[in-house]
């Protein structure tokens, strides 16, 4: 339990150590300092473009929401009060933008399909990724949170990549952290749902049943 | 019950972190920053009037309105000037031109459409 609260307020202590060094770069870019904005570039680009890609499913238009978004950011950046962190002001603006964009192309993406998932199938997924490769695995889940639709797919990347809370989402995607908690749970089952599709194919041809 | 959410919680969060963050093109800082050096640039506004030039043209203006206030010039006629306007009586060389409604709602629509153009720009410079 100790060893647990410790690591906690070190986890703690890393997150705020975080958002004020993202504090004092905003501060040095609002003075002036256009390089600071560089660095909060450097830091977030890659999530950024993640999130973009996971919700446009293209890398071509991802970068250029991203680039749009980090553009936003510096150009709003005035109005950044600081009540936030600076990542989560970053993030909604990526969400927005990304949205925007694809309602603009009126591209709805994303598949319907749900199964029941149980803890056994969960556990045969796990067990039947570690048997690929690394670069394999990592493109079968990849590939299977592409699939997933734009919202959920965003959602789930801010809950357990990024491990931000309920709330956080809430406030980043402007919806309510019911609905949070019930897209993760949809988006959860999909993405295993999905997994036994590509993975385990011989349990899903057979209706469940292992050979 | 809890315990079973808890197992495919932890799953989910390995996969996802497995899955990792993807890369944008390798001159993708280049080109943000290159843009945010433009917009810094811009935002950078030197007015066209310095605040100085402002307080000195204020100064000049309450000078001379106050010195036209307390010095009495009553026998100058502000409006002497008009009167030598009316003596010269220009003809006007397009008295004889009659235009058409059409014309004056032509120009009209023109006039709307040029005062249009800034809103728009504005407009479009925002999005």
């Amino acid at each position: 339990m100790k060893k647990i609260v410790t690591k906690l307020q070190h986890f703690t202590s890393y997150v705020t150590m975080s958002s004020t060094i993202d504090q004092q770069y905003v501060e040095k870019t609002l003075a002036g300092d256009t390089m600071a904005f560089g660095y909060l570039v450097e830091k977030y680009q890659d999530f950024v473009f993640t999130i973009a890609v996971r919700i446009l499913k293209s890398k071509e238009e991802a970068e250029e929401v991203a680039q749009d978004s980090f553009i936003k950011a510096f150009e709003s950046l005035s109005s950044y009060r600081g009540e936030a962190k600076f990542s989560s002001w970053l993030y909604s603006i990526v969400y927005r933008k990304a949205l925007d964009s694809l309602r603009k192309n009126k591209k709805h993406r994303g598949i319907e399909l749900i199964e029941d998932i149980t803890e056994g199938t969960v556990e045969s997924i796990d067990n039947a990724l570690q048997f690929l490769q690394d670069e394999e695995r990592k493109k079968a889940i990849r590939d299977c949170i592409g699939k997933l639709s734009e919202s959920e797919a965003a959602i789930i990347t801010f809950y357990y990549f990024e491990d931000l809370s309920v709330r956080e989402i809430s406030g980043i995607t402007e919806l309510s952290e019911e609905n949070i908690k019930v897209k993760l749970f949809r988006s959860r089952k999909k993405l295993f749902t999905l997994l036994k599709h590509s993975i385990l194919p011989e349990i899903s041809n057979t209706n469940g049943r292992a050979i | 019950m809890e315990e079973r959410y808890k197992k495919i919680d932890d799953i989910s969060k390995k996969l996802i972190k497995e899955a990792g963050l993807q890369q944008p093109s390798t001159d993708f800082l280049t080109n943000v920053m290159s843009v945010v050096a433009q917009k810094a640039a811009k935002k950078i506004y030197k007015p066209l009037i310095s605040k100085m030039a402002w307080v000195f043209i204020g100064l000049v203006v309450l000078l001379v309105s106050s010195v036209l206030f307390i010095v009495p010039l009553s026998h100058v006629s502000f409006f002497g000037i008009f009167d030598a306007i009316e003596k010269v009586s220009i003809h006007n060389p397009f008295s004889e031109v009659k235009v058409s409604k059409i014309t004056i709602y032509g120009l009209g629509f023109l006039g709307l459409f040029l005062v249009q153009i800034p809103f728009l720009k504005r407009h479009l410079n925002r999005t």
